[in-house]
């Protein structure tokens, strides 16, 4: 019978081959460990990794290109957690000192390079949960939407009065533009306690900087024909999310956006997220605006059934 | 890179690179991922190199863990090049592993060719009939797209939105062959009683 250290190499090395699903610093960290103390976890490893090297023609005795965007991924992962609790380490200290000035500095951020013919960014905070925006734009000529869609291909839109995705949906995130001086947009979503989610532009496939949007109404990522639908369960827990869509003049590097968030604390409310990110990101961005859709996301539909 | 090192010669990058932005460190992993799989594979001084995926993939993601550290990232001087202070860094976390290790022998012979490792490693891992039987996937794979998206993406390393450009398709499209070709994939093990 297999150990348990080797039924978890087992499905580590599972995760690992597979290009639909997530691979993180942690993950990678606890799949060496395990084979660098256990020799059947070793020969399992060895035995997987040569199979996938060998199925996609690739050198036996080297990674794959494929395993080595897991290796380059895990380790990014792992630099970032320990800039972050580097960061918040200190945050520690200036807390106390920047609570005094937080409203302030919200109110004067939140305005900062938003036209003069925007409209006040409704209020959000951490007990809001209701869908703002469905994707069409507004006065200023920008809005981000979100669809839920079922395994069975059925599109719901999560509105004010259906604020719910399923765990086992899918998520379609709907862009609409006007406006001529935001060609770009970058889109992540937060959770509180967990890491972004990176949508577009996703550092899994590639994506460095914002990416160019088109003009027009409800446009799914991805372009009306095929749209790029995200399974939540791949990389959401149950729980509040908030998809932020920056909408800019000159696009954003990914690393600057992840740089922001690792500064403020995970459970930081929508409105904050907004405030820093006005404050941070506006200088490099040109004319720039934060738009947001917030929801919850339930449990399996089955359970929500029961 | 055997005229130009990017950290040295480079000093946006350099500069990024030291504060931790994550392109830089993107580009530098990438940059200097042969140098590290030379340490790790062919070895150095008395030690001819790690054998097995496990140990060579192990070493590689501890070197740049330890390159990637802020203090080692602070360290490194701009003026020489970098390779050879990472080369110093590998060789100090490979010393390190073997120390931790006793499994691993120590020779003064030279090191051996590569392609005679490459060859000894995937026999030892699989026996020749199983050897034959995954090497024979690509020819069930007959569609010229997904020949294609299995030679850029698995083994070349591109990124789906070069692939689509290439291809002409789009990058959902890529992505939708990506998991139909790993489908495939697990179909095929499975039908040949593979793990």
């Amino acid at each position: 019978m297999a150990s348990r250290n080797l039924k978890r190499t087992k499905a580590l090395c599972l995760r690992y081959l597979d290009p639909n699903r997530p691979w993180t610093g942690a993950d990678d960290r606890e799949l060496r460990e395990l084979v660098r103390t256990h020799a059947e976890c070793s020969d399992w490893y060895n035995r997987s990794v040569s199979i996938h090297r060998s199925l996609v023609g690739a050198s036996p005795g080297l990674p794959s290109a494929f395993e080595r965007e897991r290796m380059l991924l895990a380790t990014m992962d792992a630099v970032s957690r320990a800039e972050s609790q580097r960061a918040h380490f200190g945050l520690r200290w200036v807390v106390p000192l920047l609570v005094a000035g937080a409203v302030g500095i919200v109110v004067i951020s939140t305005q900062r390079n938003v036209p003069e013919n925007a409209p006040a960014l409704a209020p959000i905070d951490s007990d809001y949960f209701g869908a703002r925006g469905s994707g069409a734009a507004d006065a200023i000529g920008v809005g981000v939407g979100i669809t839920g869609v079922t395994e069975s291909n059925q599109a719901y839109e999560v509105t004010a009065s259906e604020t719910s995705l399923y765990l086992d949906d899918y998520l379609r995130i709907t862009l609409s533009r006007t406006a001529d001086e935001y060609p770009f947009v970058f889109v992540f979503g937060v959770q509180p306690d967990r890491q972004p989610v990176w949508y577009e532009p996703d550092p899994e496939h590639g994506g460095l900087s914002s990416v160019s949007v088109s003009k027009g109404e409800a446009i799914p990522l991805g372009g009306s024909g095929d749209p790029i639908e995200f399974k939540l369960s791949g990389r959401h827990v149950t729980g509040a999310l908030t998809v932020f869509a920056l909408f800019s003049q000159k696009p954003l590097l990914q690393s600057d956006v992840a740089r922001m968030l690792s500064t403020l604390p995970p459970t930081a409310s929508a409105d904050t997220l907004t405030a820093e990110m006005y404050e941070t990101l506006a200088p490099a961005a040109g004319t720039f605006i934060v738009t947001s859709v917030s929801s919850v996301i339930r449990g399996g539909r089955r359970e929500a059934a029961q | 890179m055997t005229d130009g090192d990017l950290l040295r010669d480079d000093a946006r990058t350099r500069e990024a690179f030291k504060r931790g932005d994550r392109w830089a460190l993107t580009e530098v992993y990438r940059v200097y991922y042969p140098l590290v799989t030379t340490v790790v594979t062919r070895g150095f001084g008395g030690f001819r190199g790690f054998f097995n995926p496990a140990d060579r993939d192990d070493a590689i993601q501890s070197i740049f863990a330890a390159a990637f550290e802020q203090k080692a990232r602070l360290r490194y001087n701009g003026l020489d090049p970098y390779t050879a202070f990472l080369r110093g860094i590998a060789q100090n976390v490979v010393r390190r592993m073997l120390e931790r290790r006793t499994k691993f022998m120590r020779t003064d012979g030279q090191p051996e060719l590569e392609h005679k490792e490459v060859e000894t490693a995937e026999a030892q891992f699989l026996d020749a009939e199983a050897i034959q039987v995954v090497r024979a996937f690509r020819e069930t794979i007959q569609e010229p797209v997904q020949r294609q998206i299995l030679a850029s993406y698995f083994v070349d390393g591109d990124a789906e939105e070069t692939i689509a450009k290439d291809l002409g398709i789009t990058r959902y499209k890529v992505r939708k062959t990506i998991s139909l070709l790993d489908r495939r994939m697990r179909r095929y093990l499975k039908q040949h009683g593979l793990p």
